[in-house]
């Protein structure tokens, strides 16, 4: 992590953000999911990171509207992408053979049902179509709908899996990368050097460029030099369904 | 209105011997509304006045804070009624003046999961902290993997606020001397804060022990660093000289409150707008009148007068009068770049597939927008309303709005109208004063007593107290009348009935005009003969508040004026009586708890005038 070199600045200060801001992406390093510290104020503790175990049978179950335990949004997870509606060759974002899982909520829909019901909303990058599953978990069964042209929110290993792809493109991440240089030195080379937001992008009548991402799905993002300012990346967004970066304006 | 009452009383007691009353309660004793979650989950707060709130909350991915099965409870009620199915935000629209940006922060971000600021203890300083789960799921060659972990990030705060209310029984030259019923009022807010590329978010709901509800988006973080390169019309120059011009823009706050007052199937919209009319004594009348929004609408006030409120038609209070919520908006923006957000309030019919005020994200819905779904369902008939509120500021950014920007809020509230029969906060001894109290207020008694005019004698059944000779148009004229005089062929006035009154001593063939007091209502106006003698017939009218008044007659030219002491009443006397919200089963029942209840008072006030003789 980064920290402010002016620490005499923090007793100044009612409390502290360390870092100057927050880092808010979770970051793959080879491989490895590595949440860093989401906010370095003093005084919060965050419980560990723990790997969600799989389950496949249904565990004991909250009230209706209370928030997901870890067993409940592993076994909604387990009945949401083992669901035999689903197109036979989804693909995740690394093209591998599985859905990708963007969230998992309970849902807010018909607030006073006695079923717990989850929605979990997948992607699949064969068909670049949306999935909503409602799962029931009360009665192990799983309600889908699904749709092109609607673009959930990129999860953070969508976001991570952007930000390769974009510094991957020489050209394209020619810029961000010297201007990341100038302002912190040393070669900008992983997601985990900045602070990152990933926003999903549509093309509306104000942008030129990136119309392949009313159907593809495209990810627009934000970098921030922890201790610093912000990078310049208001000209490109990543175009997730064809791994390549499409300059906009 | 003495004789009645004490006739009443008597036929009341006789009544209550071997009395089988048969009570059918609607409303007031309905099942308590569900509440489906536990522990942490659950927020119960039972305020100082007896006032209590009970919810469901989570930090949804995209929405955010969620609020579910949002019920209260009035003092003095037995069970809690439900308010909000849920609210939460549905969209942040985020359009940038120099027409390069637009972004939509709930749908393409959220507020939730990764976005879920981790608070410190410093943030929420008389508040407790609660937990929210966050996960990450990864895919990556074909081997799925989550992680979970909690975070601080809901700060729940009493609040408080001074001067609810205030009201001083005072005497001329003293301060002291008469009760004063002052009181700060309670309150509770929820908050949370995600961070949104440059900006950071508070969402904040409060509760509060009138009934109220307010929501609060707070902005603050940074201004975008991408977006300097506005001009003069645009933008605003920060820092040194005129170089840098950040881009004025838009937090478009869409909310949304879906609608479930009291439990009820049936609810409805209504719109009211008040516009000045004919001319009055002193100035022109205005008048306010309702429209209902009978299907799904976009809705933008006419003026700043327009204000809605949502009605349980069939939920009434123990007035009779019909439960509701109604909007305030202390200010909202209205971008007028986007059809989406021109309307300030949008209602649709409840459908579970429209999550989100723009960009739906639920695959069930073709319709992607509130536009879109009031277009497919303008047909339908407006009875499940949710409301897409739209809190929108236009942010012209300041020196001062550098990092860290100062917060700026943007808000406005749903309010109780008529879901009590009296504020939720009503003293004891104020308790009594409900409608026009038509007499003298006892606030030394707790609960209050309203005490009437002292009867007529009855000597068959009242041999002890013996009244004040009755009421005479006593006090003198407060207009310098020399002698201007009025008398009245009845003192009991009904309203929209005519009646006769005469008077003299007025300024010869001046115009008289005849208001009833203490607020000024018109009657009509007579002219004086050629000795300044008045004689003849006007109505009054059917709005005149019921209960004792004082009719004064006013001479244009002379300014004499002259008073008599009037007691008004409804055209029928059962009009009046007040609904106890319970349906009553017989009408000759009905009457015998009218009967009862008015027989009861009555025998309390004996009682206490028995005391003090």
């Amino acid at each position: 992590m980064h920290f402010s070199p002016n620490s005499t600045k923090r007793k100044a200060l009612p409390y502290v953000v360390v870092g100057g801001g927050v880092v808010a992406a979770a970051a793959i390093v080879g491989g490895f999911l590595a949440i860093p510290a989401v906010s370095g104020s003093t005084g919060a503790v965050a419980s560990t990171t723990e790997e969600v175990a799989v389950v496949t049978e249904r565990p004991a179950l909250g009230a209706a509207r209370d928030p997901l335990s870890q067993d409940e949004l592993s076994y909604a997870l387990h009945l949401a992408t083992t669901d035999p509606a689903l197109p036979e060759n989804i693909t995740s974002v690394d093209g591998s053979e599985a859905p990708q899982v963007l969230s998992v909520d309970v849902t807010t829909r018909d607030v006073d049902a006695s079923d717990r019901f989850v929605d979990v909303v997948l992607y699949d990058y064969t068909s670049n179509r949306t999935f909503m599953q409602a799962v029931n978990l009360t009665a192990a069964t799983v309600s889908g709908s699904s749709r092109e042209g609607v673009q959930p929110p990129p999860s953070a290993d969508e976001v991570d899996y952007a930000f390769r792809v974009f510094l991957a493109d020489a050209t394209a991440s020619a810029g961000v990368r010297a201007e990341y240089t100038s302002v912190a030195g040393g070669e900008l080379s992983s997601i985990d050097q900045l602070g990152v937001s990933g926003g999903a992008f549509s093309p509306d009548a104000s942008t030129v460029g990136g119309d392949v991402c009313q159907v593809d799905r495209c990810v627009e993002m934000q970098f921030r030099v922890p201790g610093g300012g912000y990078l310049d990346t208001s000209s490109f967004v990543v175009d997730l369904s064809n791994r390549t970066v499409i300059g906009i304006q | 209105m003495q004789k009645i009452i004490r006739t009443v009383a008597l036929a009341a007691a006789a009544l209550t011997v071997g009395s089988a009353l048969a009570l059918v309660p609607t409303s007031a004793a309905t099942a308590a509304p569900p509440v489906s979650c536990s522990g942490e989950a659950l927020v119960e707060k039972t305020f100082d006045n007896g006032t209590a709130w009970q919810m469901c909350w989570r930090v949804d991915s995209k929405k955010g804070l969620t609020l579910e099965q949002v019920n209260v409870k009035a003092p003095g009620e037995d069970s809690y009624r439900r308010v909000l199915e849920s609210a939460y935000l549905s969209q942040l629209h985020v359009p940038y003046d120099t027409g390069k940006n637009v972004w939509n922060d709930i749908t393409s971000y959220g507020f939730g999961n990764q976005y879920l600021q981790k608070l410190s203890s410093a943030e929420c300083t008389t508040g407790a902290l609660k937990d929210v789960a966050q996960s990450w799921t990864s895919t990556r060659e074909g081997v799925t993997t989550t992680r979970m972990r909690t975070i601080p990030a809901l700060c729940v705060t009493d609040t408080s606020r001074d001067l609810a209310y205030r009201s001083h029984e005072q005497s001329w030259g003293s301060i002291d001397d008469k009760p004063l019923f002052a009181s700060s009022g309670q309150g509770f807010s929820l908050q949370i804060v995600s961070k949104v590329d440059w900006y950071e978010y508070a969402t904040k709901v409060e509760f509060t022990d009138e009934g109220a509800i307010t929501f609060d988006l707070g902005a603050t973080g940074d201004v975008s660093y991408e977006d300097m390169d506005a001009d003069s019309t645009t933008g605003w120059p920060i820092g040194e000289g005129q170089t840098a011009y950040a881009a004025s823009h838009w937090h478009n706050a869409i909310w949304r409150l879906d609608f479930g007052l009291d439990g009820q199937g049936n609810q409805a919209v209504e719109q009211y707008d008040s516009g000045l009319g004919e001319q009055g004594t002193r100035v022109k009348l205005m008048h306010t009148s309702p429209k209902t929004i009978s299907n799904p609408a976009n809705l933008a006030p006419v003026n700043d007068l327009t204000w809605w409120r949502v009605v349980a038609p069939d939920s009434l209070n123990a007035d009779g009068h019909a439960r509701s919520y109604e909007f305030v908006f202390p200010g909202s923006q209205l971008y007028q770049g986007d059809p989406v957000t021109q309307p300030l309030l949008t209602f649709t019919n409840y459908n579970a597939c429209q999550e989100y005020a723009t960009s739906n994200l639920n695959p069930a819905c073709a319709d992607r927008n509130v536009i879109q779904y009031v277009a497919s369902s303008a047909d339908q008939a407006l009875t499940d309303p949710v409301a897409w509120v739209n809190s929108g500021f236009h942010h012209v950014v300041r020196d001062e709005d550098q990092s860290p920007m100062q917060t700026h809020w943007q808000s406005f509230s749903i309010m109780p109208r008529d879901w009590t029969s009296q504020s939720m906060s009503t003293p004891d001894g104020r308790s009594c004063i409900n409608g026009d109290p038509g007499g003298e207020i006892h606030t030394d008694e707790s609960p209050c007593e309203v005490v009437g005019p002292e009867p007529e004698p009855e000597p068959s059944t009242e041999p002890t107290v013996e009244p004040s000779p009755s009421a005479e148009p006593s006090s003198p004229p407060a207009g310098g009348g020399e002698g201007a005089t009025l008398a009245l062929g009845s003192t009991k006035l009904i309203r929209g009935e005519s009646f006769t009154l005469s008077g003299g001593g007025f300024a010869a063939g001046e115009d008289v005009a005849v208001t009833l007091h203490s607020d000024p209502i018109s009657v009509g106006t007579l002219k004086a003969d050629g000795v300044g003698e008045l004689s003849g017939t006007l109505t009054l009218p059917a709005t005149a508040p019921l209960g004792a008044h004082t009719l004064r007659a006013v001479g244009s030219d002379s300014g004499r004026s002259a008073e008599a002491a009037v007691t008004v009443s409804g055209a029928s006397g059962a009009g009046a009586l007040a609904n106890t919200g319970g349906t009553i089963v017989g009408g000759s029942i009905l009457g015998g708890i009218l009967l009862l209840v008015v027989g009861a008072l009555l025998l309390v006030k004996r009682r206490r005038a028995a005391v003090h003789a």
